[in-house]
């Protein structure tokens, strides 16, 4: 959904008509002239301000539009699937004759257990995702591959026995929220994590670029990878391209990246081949280019 | 319930990753009792593979319909319809979208990219038995189909 354009073009030759309009009514000469002038200027400086604020406004808001209908589709859709198990789990439990042990019952059973237990942990997704579309940003500047060796030593612990070489060191600084940063950095790396469990000795690195109005952070993960045409599905809130057997998990991780990202006025994308690896981009404003 | 008119087993394929959808979809075809034999697979790559008969699929029968799920592993359901109806070899065959989204986008997009018809699944579980029978009352007897002599 887009929002209606309503702002007039912009015209470069007002300041200077305003200032022969000025001349021209007063007569004015000297000092009174420039000091009226300087004055013209700080105005036409702060309408720039302002407009600048606006277009900043409104980018968010077609973000936070985006955000609120994926959100409508995912209770729509996606909350609807256990809730039909359950349903149709319980009603065909329901039909069968009472009293005897009956390992058919106790098959049912399980899934409307499991399938409950889905429910919820996609409705914490989604409060997740929701919490993090209103949270407050509080901007710092960051040490990034400070935050980064913090984070891929939390997710090495969590998995002692994985052999994962992971490369990374001068990563640019980034302007943003501290806590949010180490969240979107710890789901990128567990993702990392995550899909190259099938290599004996997997390789993770991490790499910055500097451009002119964006600093770009790069994860590159030598694992299962996905096929091309799949990239844009990845960033949705319970998309998932492998099934359950294969990868565990609810298809929330790169919805939170993707977040996080948008809240800083980045982008995210990703790059794939299956069988060989994945790319994940984020980038985010430089402090000195916004 | 409709007299089958069907003169021989039908052929029905169904692309569906939730396993409870799966399990409730087949339990809604045996109890509207349209003699059917049923194949199950569980992506997108899966079903190009059973339609175009490769690998493990080699001896896989042609089906007379395909019920398709949207969001899919892997290939997505969307992608296997674009290219289920642009292979001369498949396009004929009918797809059923058997799907949980009513998104407008989702409905619009599969009839442009020319399914059969758009079915929304539905929660609970006697109306989707109802659904089932309604689609197999439709497709595998009032419908008449193709006959794929492959």
């Amino acid at each position: 959904m887009s929002v209606p354009d309503r702002e007039r073009p912009a015209d470069p030759d007002a300041t200077s008509r305003l200032r022969a309009l000025v001349e021209d009514a007063t007569g004015l000469s000297g000092p009174a002239k420039a000091r009226i002038f300087d004055a013209l200027a700080a105005v036409g400086a702060e309408f720039a301000r302002v407009r600048s604020g606006l277009d900043a406004s409104k980018a968010e808001l077609v973000a936070a539009t985006d955000a609120h209908e994926a959100f409508a589709y995912s209770v729509s859709h996606d909350l609807r699937a256990p809730l039909r198990a359950i349903d149709g789990f319980a009603r065909m439990l329901a039909e069968m004759p009472r009293g005897e042990p009956n390992a058919e019952a106790d098959r049912f059973l399980a899934v409307i257990c499991q399938s409950a237990k889905t429910m919820n942990d996609q409705l914490d997704g989604l409060l997740t995702l929701s919490r993090l579309e209103r949270q407050d940003l509080r901007y710092t500047t960051i040490d990034m591959t400070d935050l980064a060796h913090t984070v891929v030593d939390e997710v090495r612990r969590r998995e002692p026995a994985r052999c994962v070489t992971v490369s990374l060191a001068g990563l640019e600084p980034a302007f943003g929220d501290l806590a949010m940063m180490r969240r979107l950095l710890g789901e990128l790396v567990a993702n990392a994590w995550k899909f190259t469990r099938s290599r004996p000795a997997a390789t993770v690195e991490i790499v910055s670029h500097e451009r002119a109005t964006e600093n770009v952070y790069v994860v590159c993960d030598d694992g299962v990878g996905f096929a091309p045409g799949a990239a844009d599905r990845l960033f949705t809130a319970f998309r998932r391209l492998h099934a359950p057997a294969e990868f565990e998990g609810l298809g929330v991780g790169l919805a939170v990246v993707r977040t996080i990202v948008t809240r800083h006025r980045g982008r995210v994308w990703a790059e794939g081949e299956a069988g060989t690896g994945a790319k994940f981009y984020f980038s985010l404003p430089r402090l000195d280019g916004a | 319930m409709l007299e089958s008119k069907q003169a021989k087993l039908v052929t029905i394929l169904l692309v569906e990753d939730n396993p409870a959808d799966a399990e409730l979809t087949q339990e809604g075809l045996k109890r509207a009792k349209v003699l059917n034999r049923l194949h199950l697979v569980e992506d997108g790559e899966e079903a190009m593979a059973f339609l175009h008969r490769e690998g493990r699929y080699a001896d896989a029968p042609r089906p007379d319909l395909v019920f398709l799920d949207l969001n899919l592993p892997k290939i997505d359901g969307r992608e296997v319809l674009s290219m289920v109806k642009a292979d001369p070899e498949l396009e004929h065959i009918p797809i059923v979208v058997l799907t949980s989204s009513d998104a407008d986008v989702d409905v619009m997009r599969a009839y442009k990219a020319k399914a059969n018809c758009y079915v929304k699944k539905p929660v609970l579980f006697q109306e989707f038995l109802a659904t089932i029978k309604v689609i197999d009352d439709f497709w595998l007897s009032v419908v008449k189909l193709p006959h794929d002599p492959a």
